[in-house]
């Protein structure tokens, strides 16, 4: 079901400026045209303006993909009154208001149901994230290292060779819950979470990889930092994750994270 | 200049809307007015739009001076607020105000609620993000350059069309129904394998006291603790505000309008639209129950909520 094919796009830099450092490589296609299995799932209110429709327990490549069709089906469909759908492993919750949408489950179901809205194949971006490993910005380096005995270099390596999906964006603006850490470097949370933790600051806890987009306290261990502002609000693209997107890491030394960071400055 | 500063901020003073549901996909929440029924009233008392931007008070109210004449309203938590200028004398909340230019108004302690709200003829004037004027402190963005107000700020205030502003007799018909009530209708979920029915059973039972680890993304309640099925996890899924989560100590947290979009504790009932107002004005120590209700009266008691906010601005006499 899933095709990668990589287009270097070296023009990118000058054709797409506010993309610039967001959208380096192109792209990343999933094909759906083959047969997918009929979805099954069970759809059942969410307090009285939310529907939760769940397509099973199981986390699962396929299951993220059937949330992922149903939820551009459901944005594309763009229902009055509907006003946003909050995907996630293995649900979509639809938020609403309740007395502008007659029969909510109805309109889902019929969404849903018909071949018509399925996509036959969806366009995604690899994005690709520069993180710089240096010890000032990875104060967890050491210890993650230790905990999978590996050496900081072969962390790094790793962390920076797998290819990663955007299971989806959620619990704060641009934060993307990715799936595909190598399992050697899972590591557990810090015994007692920070009281800040620098935005842009790329982290590990547990089985899960990610990058705070701003700063907040928090318990992942810091292997790294990103020079990218992850979301920001006034950007015509805010997030610069969003669900189903791949993403690798690639380190860049100290020198190359200030001048990307002078970059987004000045055109900030 | 059409402004109004800010001489002291009170504790946690934002600009605040009405929110925009629209960027969940991005992990962006609703945000607004945690009290929007308080905002929507002093916002109509003043014949402005329902989402003008107006300023959110956090327990302590702030000291504002207007550089320029305009009409104001205070609406939310009981205050006292006191007009200093060409005359001095405490301001009535709910209803409509004349102030002149370098008069200063000062808004105490809250004593009643959580929140009160201070909307000004036109609205405050703040740029649009992401369609919409509210502030999200945790991302930084929206409102006034995306954090809390401080002493020395200076706001600009939309023109605000010549219509006159209205006495509205009855406007604080609302407060009761923000300010007192302390049973929150709430719409269980399925409890699947997350709850059993005798922690359900405890949860609609208990009564919980309000702790101070709460703000606008959460409120913290202690209480009896409501055993779970799933330790306190499950995988991440979509929240709304009103759903209320019971982590692994059993303490429910009611997600508040700068809700988390996703989490991962499991949820078992979650507050009805119509009582959503009230969670922007619960403060720490108030004590509060839920009490089960189906979807179709849930959406029976919205409407009759929408229907009083519409024929309200029938009962009106416009102030000098």
């Amino acid at each position: 079901m899933l095709e990668e094919v990589y287009h270097d796009l070296p023009g990118a830099v000058k054709t797409l400026p506010f993309r610039l450092h967001m959208r380096p490589k192109r792209l990343q296609r999933i094909d759906y045209s083959a047969p997918m299995p009929a979805p099954a799932y069970e759809i059942s209110w969410f307090g009285d303006r939310c529907l939760r429709i769940c397509f099973g327990n199981q986390n699962t490549a396929e299951t993220r993909a059937l949330v992922f069709s149903a939820f551009q089906m459901i944005d594309k469909a763009d229902v009055e009154g509907c006003f946003s759908a909050t995907p996630a492993y293995t649900t979509l919750h639809v938020r609403f208001d309740p007395l502008a949408v007659r029969e909510p489950e109805r309109i889902i179901r019929s969404i849903l149901d018909s071949p018509y809205t399925r996509p036959s194949r969806c366009e995604f971006h690899l994005i690709e994230i520069p993180v710089c490993y240096e010890t000032e910005f990875a104060p967890d380096l050491a210890s993650v290292a230790a905990h999978a005995s590996l050496s900081p270099a072969e962390v790094v390596r790793l962390h920076s060779s797998a290819a990663y999906e955007v299971a989806f964006v959620g619990f704060t603006p641009g934060f993307g819950y990715l799936t595909g850490l190598p399992a050697q470097l899972a590591a557990p949370r810090l015994p007692s979470p920070r009281t800040r933790v620098p935005p842009g600051s790329v982290g590990i806890a547990g089985d899960q990889t990610g990058i705070y987009p701003s700063a907040t306290p928090g318990g992942w261990r810091l292997i790294g930092r990103t020079p990218l502002r992850m979301f920001d609000a006034n950007r015509a693209e805010p997030s610069v994750l969003s669900i189903g997107n791949g993403v690798r890491f690639r380190p860049i030394g100290r020198a190359e994270f200030e001048s990307i960071q002078r970059t987004i400055e000045g055109r900030a | 200049m059409h402004s109004i500063s800010i001489l002291e901020p009170g504790m946690l003073t934002t600009v605040q809307s009405l929110g925009s549901p629209l960027f969940a996909e991005m992990g962006v929440p609703e945000g607004g007015a945690a009290d929007r029924l308080s905002l929507i009233v002093g916002n109509r008392v003043l014949g402005n739009w329902d989402h003008a931007p107006a300023l959110e008070f956090t327990l302590i109210g702030a000291t504002v001076r207007f550089d320029s004449p305009s009409t104001i309203a205070i609406t939310g938590g009981e205050a006292h607020i006191q007009l200093e200028g060409a005359s001095t004398r405490p301001l009535q909340s709910w209803n409509p105000h004349r102030v002149g230019a370098g008069d200063i108004v000062r808004i105490g302690p809250i004593t009643r609620g959580c929140r009160a709200y201070l909307c000004v003829a036109g609205g405050i004037a703040v740029p649009e993000t992401l369609f919409g004027a509210s502030t999200n402190l945790r991302a930084g963005f929206g409102g006034h350059h995306g954090r809390a107000l401080r002493a020395g700020d200076t706001l600009e205030m939309n023109r605000a069309e010549p219509r006159p502003a209205i006495r509205v007799m009855d406007a604080d018909r609302f407060a009761p129904h923000v300010l007192d009530r302390r049973t929150l209708r709430a719409i269980e979920l399925p409890l699947a394998n997350r709850f059993d029915p005798d922690g359900a059973d405890r949860f609609w039972r208990t009564e919980f006291a309000v702790s101070n680890q709460s703000d606008r993304a959460g409120i913290r309640l202690e209480g009896e603790a409501i055993p779970t099925l799933c330790a306190g996890r499950m995988l991440s899924e979509g929240m709304t505000p009103g759903a209320i989560q019971i982590p692994e100590n059993g303490q429910p947290i009611i997600l508040g309008v700068d809700h988390p979009t996703t989490g991962g504790y499991p949820v078992l009932a979650c507050v009805a639209s119509v009582d959503l107002p009230i969670l922007g004005q619960l403060r720490p120590r108030d004590k509060v129950r839920f009490e089960p209700v189906s979807v179709s009266d849930a959406h029976r008691l919205l409407r009759a909520q929408r229907q009083r906010l519409r024929q309200f601005p029938r009962q009106q006499v416009p102030i000098r």
